[in-house]
């Protein structure tokens, strides 16, 4: 096998001249990180709002939230963030920026991110909450109530207890997927992880580092989540006990 | 006044009409055992009793309450059911829950009762049913024999007037059945009145005044223990007795 040497030069990787750049990484690291953490709040919130309609007696607020479940689910995130940003300003729905004066999140695009991104997290996050009221077994209610329970009392103390043990996998996944998938916001001009790499190729011409750098990035954010997720279900096993 | 009464009732599970024209009078300390094949109703019944089905056509009084999920009130129908303990064939116990807690909750929750007072009670149950040394543990910590105890001991806890029983012991390995069932015999001496829907024969003799047969929905006989289980006329019923006994 021959290699042409000064063409493996040429492509020798550098990282030396990526020390100066760390601080721009790390602010990339915390705009994904929030991002990521509002979003999937909000999501949460929302989410277990979509399950209550889903759950509803009336039919038509059932099929509504499946409706939106539907049409979250079955679009492109990237589609959404656009219709967000760029389409419904067009009929006058417009996301304010955040009354806050930084040029990282005080901006339309960083808080129009937060709506689209939380939005598309809900219909996940429902649809992880009804796996998980699913999953406790109906005996559950029939015990309590025909203890004298009241429904609201039974979910409080009954259901929502145990259901939180069996979604709490299901959302750290969530967030993890959503540090990954958030990295779209960088189409969009927001000073993510993923846009610190564009800024710094920009600005030293390296393309392959930047590159490595953010892959190393969001792999440790990951692991490290995952991590954090795998302990704090430990927890809940020893503090929640049960079959 | 009887204490249950079930008046024309009528119920179809999915296609299956599983209840036709039952009527049935329980007075207060009776203890009625029902009996039938796989499949003849009797769960659906007792379910009928506390209202977790309501049925399609008649009426379950509870002395002369209408008991109806549909018709009453949420808090009508929980202050019934308060009254109306029931143990299932697979225990339900609350696997969140310490086996105190799984006692004292529906006190604490449904009638208000302090914290301490409410576990002093589950302590004086879980002493009642032979348990007082698993006060803390877990239900996934227990054997099959103990989480049926211990569900007893949920619904005493209760105080109700009624106790209601769906194959208490079918869901146990054979070395934990006498322990149950010495203390559902205990509690119908007590003079509590007891419904026991069961399979075990020997027991429904030994501890029932009424042995009620349900063949394909239909009560086919309604009768005390040595009569039915010695001189029955029923066809369906010799059949079913030559077949389990
Ligand atoms: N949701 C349902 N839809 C349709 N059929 C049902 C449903 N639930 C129960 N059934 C049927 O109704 C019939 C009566 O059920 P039930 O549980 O009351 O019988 P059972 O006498 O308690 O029987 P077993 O001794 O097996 O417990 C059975 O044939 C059962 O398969
Ligand atoms: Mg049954």
């Amino acid at each position: 096998m021959h290699f042409d040497l000064p063409a493996l030069t040429s492509i020798m990787i550098d990282f030396s001249r990526m020390t100066k750049w760390i601080p721009t990484f790390l602010e990339g690291v915390g705009v994904t990180v929030t991002l990521s953490l509002i979003t999937v709040s909000l999501g949460s919130l929302l989410g277990l709002f979509v399950v209550l309609l889903r759950r509803s007696h009336l039919q038509w607020l059932s099929l509504l939230a499946k409706i939106y479940t539907l049409f979250i689910r079955g679009t492109p995130l990237l589609l959404q963030l656009y219709i967000w940003l760029y389409g419904l300003p067009k009929i006058g729905i417009t996301i304010p920026a955040l009354p806050i004066s930084s040029s990282l999140f005080g901006t339309r695009e960083f808080s129009t991110a937060i709506v689209a991104l939380g939005i598309n997290s809900s219909a996940y996050v429902a649809e992880i909450l009804r796996g998980g009221l699913e999953a406790i077994d109906k005996g559950q209610t029939e015990a309590a109530r025909s203890l004298g329970l009241s429904s609201k009392q039974t979910m409080q103390h009954i259901i929502i207890p145990q259901a939180v043990r069996v979604v709490l996998p299901g959302l750290g996944n969530e967030f993890i997927q959503m540090i990954k998938e958030s990295s779209i916001v960088s189409t969009v001009g927001i000073f993510d992880v993923m846009y610190t790499s564009n800024i710094v190729k920009a600005a030293t011409f390296a393309v392959f580092e930047p590159l490595i750098i953010v892959a190393a990035i969001y792999l440790t954010l990951t692991s490290v989540l995952t991590f954090l997720q795998r302990k704090l279900e430990r927890k809940l096993n020893v503090d929640l006990k049960g079959s | 006044m009887s204490i249950l009464r079930v008046v024309n009732l009528s119920k179809k599970l999915g296609d299956l009409q599983v209840l036709k024209e039952i009527n049935l009078e329980i007075e207060s300390g009776e203890v009625v055992a029902i009996i039938g094949p796989s499949g003849s109703g009797k769960s659906t019944l007792l379910r009928c009793l506390n209202s977790l089905e309501v049925p399609d056509s008649g009426t379950v009084y509870f002395y002369d309450t209408e008991v109806n999920a549909k018709k009453q009130t949420e808090a009508e129908l929980n202050a019934v059911r308060q009254n109306i303990g029931m143990v299932f064939q697979h225990f339900n116990l609350f696997p969140h829950l310490s086996v105190l807690e799984n006692v004292s909750i529906a006190p604490r929750l449904a009638l208000g009762q302090p914290k301490e007072a409410a576990e002093k009670q589950a302590l004086e149950l879980l002493e009642r049913v032979g348990l007082q040394d698993k006060v803390s543990a877990y239900p996934e910590k227990l054997s099959g024999g103990q989480k049926q105890r211990v569900a007893i001991a949920r619904a005493l806890a209760m105080k109700p007037e009624v106790m209601l029983f769906d194959e208490p012991t079918s869901a146990l390995d054979p070395e934990m059945i006498k322990e149950v069932l010495m203390v559902i015999a205990d509690l119908a001496n007590s003079g509590l009145t007891t419904i026991l829907v069961t399979h075990e024969m020997g027991f429904a003799k030994e501890i029932s005044n009424r042995i009620v047969f349900l063949d394909e929905g239909r009560i086919m006989e309604d009768a005390p223990p040595e009569q039915f289980f010695n001189h029955t006329k029923n066809e369906r019923a010799k059949i079913f007795l030559s077949k389990i006994m």
